[in-house]
């Protein structure tokens, strides 16, 4: 089964450091439970973020995410854990599930970037 | 030209302080921050060989430690270049971390540089540069899920920054790879050889390789650039 992690914090206006290092930790302890069952795991961003658009403290949180989920592709290419960002552009809802379908089987520690908006711009 | 003044953090040894050795050299006062007090031994010795240099003893997690650092830099009527440098590791496997593993390492590496730039953004000179220290292992390694968090959480900071302080303040990162320091030397010598195998440059990198680089983004000569981030690996980043 596939755990598809989202993080309300990312669509706070507010967010700051504190709010980054809080949903970081919550999204730690989710992917270590998953892992520990056996469970391939979908992290949900907003493309936006993986460049800075919409703020410093979002395109922290989504970088710390991202950064999660190389560490623990890193760490499970042997045991062959499955992890992936799927990063959405504006006009898709991060609660669509049918977005998560797309993310192809065998992928693990990437960063699937759906929508145009970031073509031309630096690989995040 | 009036004197540029530089504040490092962590500049109590290692990368922090071959940083403010080479900013120094190039000119710049220097601010050297850090929670050991060996920094005012490193301000000193600094000032020995006439360079101008105080140290401020401050842990960059704390309030009040922040407030010494922001009163430090209004002191000196304002900062030209911010080297958030100061990081640590607390390695352990996935499944082994705890909590508190993780979140120790993104409150040095991440919550603190993040709060840093913030609570000095009134006191950065028009034109100044901010360098976020960063890591190779940003892009992924193993046993380091809090680090690797915690330094991409800081690439994506810096984009962000970077596009919201523009065009007053640049903002970039340096992402050093494998560098001689005493985590390095610590290593076994046929798994420091393994590594270094695996380096284009076929050598390990050295302090003064990272801290050119920082000098070089703190200075006019990279004034096109922002956002970016530099990775000072001997090209291990690319390599198969
Ligand atoms: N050495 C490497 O190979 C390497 C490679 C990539 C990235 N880096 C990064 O470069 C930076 C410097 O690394 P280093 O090898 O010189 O490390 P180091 O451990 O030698 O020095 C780090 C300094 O930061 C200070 N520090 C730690 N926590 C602090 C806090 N809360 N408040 C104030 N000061 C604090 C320490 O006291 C120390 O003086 C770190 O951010 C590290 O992650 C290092």
């Amino acid at each position: 089964m596939t755990v598809v992690l989202r993080t309300p914090a990312i669509d706070d206006p507010a967010l700051d450091a504190r709010g980054v290092r809080a949903a970081l930790l919550v999204a730690f302890g989710q992917v270590q439970k998953a892992i520990g069952a056996d469970e391939d795991i979908v992290v949900v961003v907003p493309a936006a973020d993986l460049l800075g658009h919409r703020g410093p403290a979002r395109a922290a949180l989504v970088g710390g995410l991202v950064g999660i989920v190389r560490a623990v592709a890193f760490e499970g290419a042997r045991p062959g854990w499955r992890i992936n960002a799927l990063a959405l552009p504006d006009e898709v809802d991060l609660s669509d599930d049918t977005a998560v379908e797309r993310v192809p089987d065998g992928l693990s520690g990437q960063v699937v970037t759906m929508g145009t908006a970031l073509i031309g711009k630096v690989a995040p | 030209m009036s004197t540029r003044t530089a504040l490092v953090t962590g500049g109590a040894r290692g990368l922090g302080l071959a940083i403010a050795r080479v900013l120094a050299e190039r000119g710049h006062a220097l601010l050297l921050v850090d929670r050991d007090d060996a920094v005012v031994a490193a301000a000193e010795e600094l000032a020995t060989d006439g360079h101008r240099a105080r140290a401020v003893v401050a842990d960059l997690t704390h309030d009040t430690g922040l407030a010494s650092v922001v009163a430090a830099a209004a002191d000196a009527g304002g900062i030209d270049v911010l080297v958030n440098n100061a990081g640590i590791t607390r390695d352990a496997r996935l499944l082994k971390m705890t909590p508190e593993d993780f979140a120790a390492v993104i409150d040095v590496n991440l919550v603190a540089p993040m709060r840093l730039a913030e609570a000095l953004a009134e006191h950065l000179r028009e034109g100044a540069s901010v360098v976020n220290m960063s890591s190779r292992a940003a892009l992924g390694n193993f046993g380091q899920t809090n680090y690797v968090a915690s330094k991409s959480g800081l690439v994506g900071f810096t984009r962000g920054l970077a596009l919201a302080w523009a065009p007053r303040v640049r903002v970039n990162a340096v992402a050093p790879g494998l560098i001689d320091s005493p985590m390095s030397r610590a290593m076994p010598e046929d798994v420091l050889v393994g590594l270094v195998n695996k380096i284009p440059a076929a050598r390990i990198g050295e302090a003064d390789d990272v801290a050119r680089a920082v000098a070089f983004l703190a200075s006019d000569d990279s004034s096109y650039l922002t956002g970016q981030v530099l990775t000072v690996c001997g090209g291990r980043s690319v390599a198969p």
